[in-house]
């Protein structure tokens, strides 16, 4: 039976499960997109050298320094896509346990590196200010991720080029509240907020969380039990 | 021949326009749109190639905004997607022979780039 949530919404059996397809295959297309990149500059590299080899055989002299300067950048390119790979492998495995502990703050910084080539595209930087803090809960971690990700895409997708978005987390009484905030959030806040409930509606049941307006902050607060019930 | 990089990727943009200098092609390279637009409203350009995904101004949106400042300018898109989406986008604005596929070779985007200035001397 597909489990209730606070909401008080029915959860269509698949409701999660085809809303998360949808992010499976968006932040796959984001890597994907990030990977061609890196391969296409490692590409231009590769062929400079050529050309400076070539360039070389006919007698004109290559600086050693500039060698050096392509190899590093080489190097630099090669870091980056490792870097992808290493966030695609683990959003790959967010899926493996239906129900985990997960600590909060580092999943926000997760999510602010999946969303970061979405937010460039908007013109929109993206800002964490949980890094250091460490806390967690109980939940379905893809679910959770999924959530969080259409919560930020809405808000990216609102707000106008330039804006910065801050993403936080904090312990409360119930769990924890990721928020999300931005200083140009205070007219287009409740076109989030319903986009977020129209589209997240099956994803908040499953975990049992609610998303609304922080009174005092003005920010996206999405509130999460510190131990969900099927647990 | 003078030939206007764009791609938000400045790497790749810089070693491409450095590439086309060694074979005697004038490169020049931005990494957005609001500069591109800036970059042909002060100098003429045969040819500009496009990334199709910018951030901001999209390579489709730029195209038809760099075409209203020089009626002339021909296009060139490339993209590292290669999906259909994005196909026939570029395609639709720019015709399935002036679409690349990112990592491009370099002979294959000087060919293309020749066939275009070529194509507007027939004309």
């Amino acid at each position: 039976m597909a489990p209730s949530g606070s909401s008080g919404m029915s959860v269509p059996e698949d409701g999660p499960t085809s809303c998360g397809l949808q992010f499976f295959g968006a932040v796959s297309a984001s890597i994907s997109h990030e990977l061609k990149n890196a391969i296409a500059i490692v590409n231009e590299h590769a062929g400079l050298l050529e050309d400076l080899a070539a360039l070389a055989e006919r007698g004109r002299p290559i600086d050693p320094k500039r060698l050096k300067q392509t190899a590093a950048q080489i190097a630099r390119q090669v870091q980056r896509a490792d870097g992808i790979i290493r966030n695609m492998n683990r959003f790959a495995h967010s899926i493996d346990d239906p129900i985990k502990t997960v600590d909060l703050p580092e999943m926000v910084c997760f999510l602010s590196a999946l969303a970061e080539r979405k937010a460039t595209m908007a013109g929109v930087v993206i800002e964490v200010v949980c890094r250091d803090a460490s806390f967690s809960v109980q939940t379905r971690p893809f679910f959770l991720l999924n959530l969080l990700w259409l919560c930020l895409k809405s808000l990216i997708e609102t707000i106008p080029s330039g804006a910065v978005v801050q993403l936080g987390a904090d312990p409360n009484d119930r769990g924890v509240v990721v928020w999300l905030g931005c200083e140009h959030l205070n007219r287009s806040v409740e076109t989030i907020l319903h986009a977020v409930r129209e589209q997240a509606g099956p994803l908040l049941c499953a975990l049992e969380a609610e998303v609304a307006i922080d009174g005092t902050t003005g920010r996206i607060a999405l509130s999460v039990p510190k131990i969900i019930c099927d647990a | 021949m003078n030939v206007l990089l764009v791609d938000d990727e400045d790497q790749l943009v810089s070693t491409l326009a450095e590439r086309l200098e060694l074979r005697g092609i004038h490169a020049s390279w931005v990494t957005n749109g609001e500069d591109a637009i800036l970059m042909v409203k002060a100098r003429e350009f045969d040819v500009a190639v496009l990334d199709v995904k910018l951030p901001k101004i999209g390579g489709i949106e730029l195209k038809r905004r760099l075409a209203a400042i020089r009626p002339n300018l021909k296009f060139l898109f490339m993209t590292g997607h290669g999906s259909e989406e994005d196909f026939e986008a570029g395609s639709r604005e720019a015709g399935k022979d002036n679409y690349l596929v990112k990592p491009v070779r370099i002979e294959e985007l000087i060919q293309h780039l020749q066939n275009l200035v070529q194509a507007e001397k027939k004309e």
